[in-house]
């Protein structure tokens, strides 16, 4: 068995008006990986691309030491996989979904799944037309959880729900995978979501991953840095700044690569530090995304 | 001041511009001008038959000379002109019903249907047994139906024709249909869930041509017009379910949107089977024929396997042909103006008095040689000018205007 | 092979279809009731409701099992299942031709059993019932295959639709055979050459059909 739950090797999928090219990605055995990316970025293809569901047109997928789409049918036993455009049956009940999943799944437990029903507030006997999307989502979640599947893959699961009961669905999710060693992919453009649950961040967009990296260090080399300068500073061009903004006496620098000598060489410069800011995953997505969209967009304007 | 101007909100219905179905509001005029059209598409289907190789014994006017190519057109016109005319009708009829109640709807079709029935019957009756009297008698070439009719006077004891609601079937039809409707509405059937998961596209295209079958098939091909003086189980198997489509389609307005991407198709599929169903017909149908098959169980077993094709072809055309006329009328004529506002108030009087009027043109050319195309093109243009100046003359400003068309206010 | 997840797919189709199958079921016996009634009308309006009967079962199978999965979004569920795409196929077309040929089998027997033995229906009828019914049989494979390879409702919906207006046509095709025609009213059953040749023809067409919609399945690449 390998270390990783799973792992994508130069994986390219093209599409008439979109392609994903150059998906390098891989999660380890336990950990949680948020998925964060813009509309269309690619993450429900990827996803898709790692259940087997599409066909990668190059590179190689393995999924719990399966190698996919090949041997999906194996690797699926064992992973759960919800996503935002996967509906249950509307005519049937909650309890006639759980007798089908439990009548495949040897390992469906039926004590853990009426736990879950009513940790989530759910009757089992309602039928799932009946349900508000929020009732939805966790009738569809208990469908996964409850055979305790080794690799969880939630596909913006969160999508559409009203504030309330996102927050709902992502706190019962933290308990219930409190006390489990289980591996995750957790998708969403909502990088909230994703702060909370994840300790690893991956970050793509227009068919690219852009940063793939573990949370922690992540949110630490991130820094916004206020500065007053006087008209004739001039500030030096230092690796990892992401952004620069000047006006008047007022420059506001972004940098990915943050450390303590950093402040020191601007005030070497000639700048007071007014402040050194941490920032939210939302306000880092943001400057990567625009980072790595100038940049393509420079290196396109140079090859042409 | 011309209702027209008059500022008001022009989705609400204008008392003043109610016509054959009453309080048509301004986004359904495509509809208004559809069921005008269906309307003299039947003045041009009954000068039509006096051509036709296929009835040319079962009809008054027969002339000695026929054209296939007018006949082919003709008959596929028949197999759709009334279902469309009912499908508008019930669409309407629901309507109504919502806007001012069953006894409101009832009141209001008693009015717009029954009594012109009740008034224009015995003249249309009349007119008939005039004219075939007098053609009998005065004419030289008579059709085999005159000739028929001619024998059957000079037998003694012959029991008198069967009375018949003569091509006025659609208002007799019509007022029993909506009655079934405003019952249905009272059980609720239309507010049912079923009725709203029926009213898809994969059900009218699929499985509403069959639901017409059993009615189609018991009937000779082409299928004959229920002009008893009773209700006829098979008009309502048939028109009938036109009718209540009707009123679903009202329901489920939406319904036209998606059907409109099979468009094509419809036409298509409709014009590809009537083919087949002309070729299939018989070249003529004799009395005999006829006779034969009214008489009940005596049924043909070649004959049987033709019949259920036939009607489904029937069938088939009907609906995709309705459907279609709805999609290209919705696409070109959903227009409100003077000619065509002109056009569907006249469309009511026109068509009740077409028969007597077209009967009389086509037996004063019956002994004069003249090209077929011109007979026929001065039949309908005659019974339309005869049929428009009687309606401005008579009718528009007059009693029977508001009688048939609802009150009208002069327009300055 | 994935044997007992093909076999929950099928036994949950079956579950999902029960209660209108019924309903057809009873609606089938009586339309065989009429059938068998010696009087033209019944005659013909009971042979008329065997025919859209087997038509309609087959659209209601069609829709509920094949086109509504993928339209209602059902089908990222089941395909979430320890599954292949082919295994998915296999149960589909098990579970829908499963139930159609039974419902279909039992109008046919009814059929030949009513012609064969009511003295006012010559047996003379018995090669045009089986051709007739037949080509049903093909039409609804032929849906199958187009809803479970174009996955389309429009698609569906149009085929259905040539296949229903195709069925008239082709009675109106095998009543005109000269082979066929003049003995329907013969007091044996003919089985001469046209006849048998149509029926195996039927045959060979449904089943390669079917070996159409694995062979095309297993060349998809994307199934969401």
């Amino acid at each position: 068995m390998t270390d990783y739950a799973f792992e994508m090797k130069g994986i390219a999928k093209k599409y008439p008006l979109f392609q994903l090219s150059n998906i390098d990605l891989k999660l380890k055995n336990g950990n949680i990986m948020g998925f964060i990316g813009p509309n269309g970025a690619g993450k429900s293809t990827t996803i898709r691309m790692l259940m087997g569901l599409i066909q990668q047109d190059c590179g190689e997928i393995n999924v719990l030491g399966c190698n996919m789409p090949n041997q999906q049918v194996a690797a699926k036993w064992n992973i759960g996989y919800a996503s935002e455009d996967m509906r249950l049956y509307a005519n049937q009940t909650i309890n006639w979904h759980m007798q089908f999943i439990g009548s495949i799944y040897s390992n469906w437990d039926n004590k853990y799944a009426k736990k879950l029903l009513k940790q989530f507030d759910l009757i089992a006997g309602q039928k799932i037309k009946g349900l508000s999307h929020g009732q939805r989502v966790k009738a569809g979640l208990l469908m996964i959880l409850a055979r305790r599947p080794q690799l969880l893959i939630l596909d913006e699961p969160t999508t559409g729900l009203d504030p309330v009961a996102r927050h709902e669905i992502i706190n019962e999710l933290m308990d219930v995978l409190l006390d489990e060693e289980r591996s995750i992919l957790f998708s969403s453009h909502n990088t909230q979501d994703v702060e909370q649950l994840s300790d690893q961040i991956t970050f793509i967009d227009k068919g690219q991953i852009i940063q793939s990296q573990d949370k922690e260090s992540y949110l630490q080399s991130w820094r916004r840095i206020r500065l007053e300068i006087s008209a004739d500073t001039i500030l030096p061009d230092l690796k990892g700044i992401v952004e620069q903004r000047k006006s008047g006496h007022q420059a506001i620098i972004t940098t990915k690569l943050f450390n303590n000598e950093l402040a020191e060489t601007y005030r070497k410069c000639g700048a007071t530090v007014q402040s050194v800011e941490t920032m939210t995953l939302e306000e880092i997505f943001v400057s990567e995304v625009l980072a790595s969209r100038k940049n393509s967009q420079h290196n396109n304007g140079a090859t042409l | 001041m011309s209702n027209q101007t008059t500022g008001e909100d022009i989705t609400e219905p204008k008392q003043t511009g109610e016509s054959l179905d009453t309080a048509t509001s301004t986004r359904f005029h495509y509809l208004d001008n559809v069921r005008a059209l269906a309307m003299f598409a039947g003045i041009v289907f009954h000068a039509a038959l006096a051509y036709s190789p296929l009835m040319h014994n079962l009809w008054f006017t027969t002339s000695s000379q026929t054209s296939a190519v007018l006949d082919m057109f003709s008959w596929f016109i028949h197999l759709f002109r009334m279902p469309v005319f009912f499908l508008i009708s019930g669409f309407f009829t629901l309507m109504l019903i919502q806007k001012r109640g069953i006894s409101g709807l009832l009141k209001n079709r008693a009015l717009r249907i029954l009594l012109p029935f009740i008034v224009f019957y015995p003249f249309i009756m009349w007119s008939y047994v005039a004219l075939i009297g007098w053609g009998i008698n005065n004419l030289e070439n008579l059709s085999p139906m005159l000739q028929f009719f001619k024998m059957m006077k000079d037998v003694p004891d012959t029991p008198p024709p069967e009375l018949s609601t003569t091509h006025l079937w659609f208002l007799f039809n019509l007022f029993l249909f909506v009655l079934t409707v405003a019952l249905m509405y009272k059980l609720k059937f239309f507010q049912s869930k079923f009725v709203s998961k029926i009213t898809s596209v994969k059900f009218i295209i699929i499985i509403f041509p069959l639901v017409l079958v059993p009615a189609l098939v018991t009937q000779s091909v082409p299928h004959p017009a229920p002009e008893k003086f009773y209700p006829q189980l098979w008009s309502f198997g048939f028109y009938g379910l036109f009718f209540i489509l009707g009123s679903m389609v009202f329901l489920k307005q939406n319904i036209l949107n998606e059907l409109n991407r099979y468009k094509k198709g419809l036409l298509a599929a409709s014009i590809i089977i009537y083919a087949f169903f002309y070729y299939s017909l018989p070249d003529t149908i004799s009395i005999e024929t006829i006779m034969v098959m009214m008489a009940g169980n005596n049924y043909n077993l070649s004959y049987f396997i033709k019949q259920i094709p036939l009607a489904m072809a029937e069938a088939y055309i009907a609906v995709y042909m309705t459907l279609y006329c709805l999609l290209i009328g919705k696409q070109f004529l959903n227009k409100h103006n003077k000619a065509f506002k002109l056009i569907s108030d006249s469309s009511y009087w026109v068509y009740i008095i077409h028969m007597p009027v077209l009967l009389m043109v086509q037996f004063l050319m019956t002994d004069i040689e003249i090209n077929i195309w011109l007979q026929f093109v001065i039949s309908i243009s005659v019974t339309f000018i005869i049929g428009m100046s009687t309606y401005f003359a008579f009718i528009r400003w007059s009693p029977i205007g508001w009688l048939l068309n609802g009150r009208k206010k002069k327009t300055v | 092979m994935n044997a007992s997840i093909i076999k929950q797919l099928i036994l949950k189709d079956w579950y999902f279809n029960r209660l209108p199958l019924l309903l057809f079921t009873i609606i089938a016996v009586l339309s065989l009731g009429l059938f068998s009634i010696n009087a033209k009308s019944t005659f013909y309006i009971g042979l008329v409701l065997i025919i859209s009967l087997v038509v309609t079962v087959g659209a209601l199978l069609i829709f509920s099992s094949v086109v509504n999965e993928r339209k209602n979004q059902t089908l990222a569920f089941i395909m979430s299942l320890p599954l292949s795409f082919l295994d998915y196929t296999k149960a589909k077309i098990i579970s829908n031709l499963s139930v159609f040929l039974v419902f279909w089998s039992i109008l046919v027997t009814g059929i030949l059993l009513i012609i064969y033995y009511s003295s006012h229906l010559p047996n003379g009828l018995i090669p045009i019932s089986v051709i007739i019914m037949g080509e049903l049989l093909v039409s609804y494979v032929l849906v199958l295959a187009v809803a479970l390879i174009k996955e389309s409702e429009t698609w569906t919906i149009v085929v259905m639709g040539i296949t229903n207006v195709g069925i008239s046509l082709f009675m109106f095709l095998v009543a005109g055979l000269s082979d066929i025609g003049p003995y329907i009213e013969g007091p044996i059953a003919l089985w001469n050459s046209t006849a048998i040749s149509i029926v195996i023809v039927e045959l060979i067409l449904a089943i390669s059909l079917i070996g159409i919609i694995f062979y095309l399945q297993s060349r998809k690449k994307d199934y969401l």
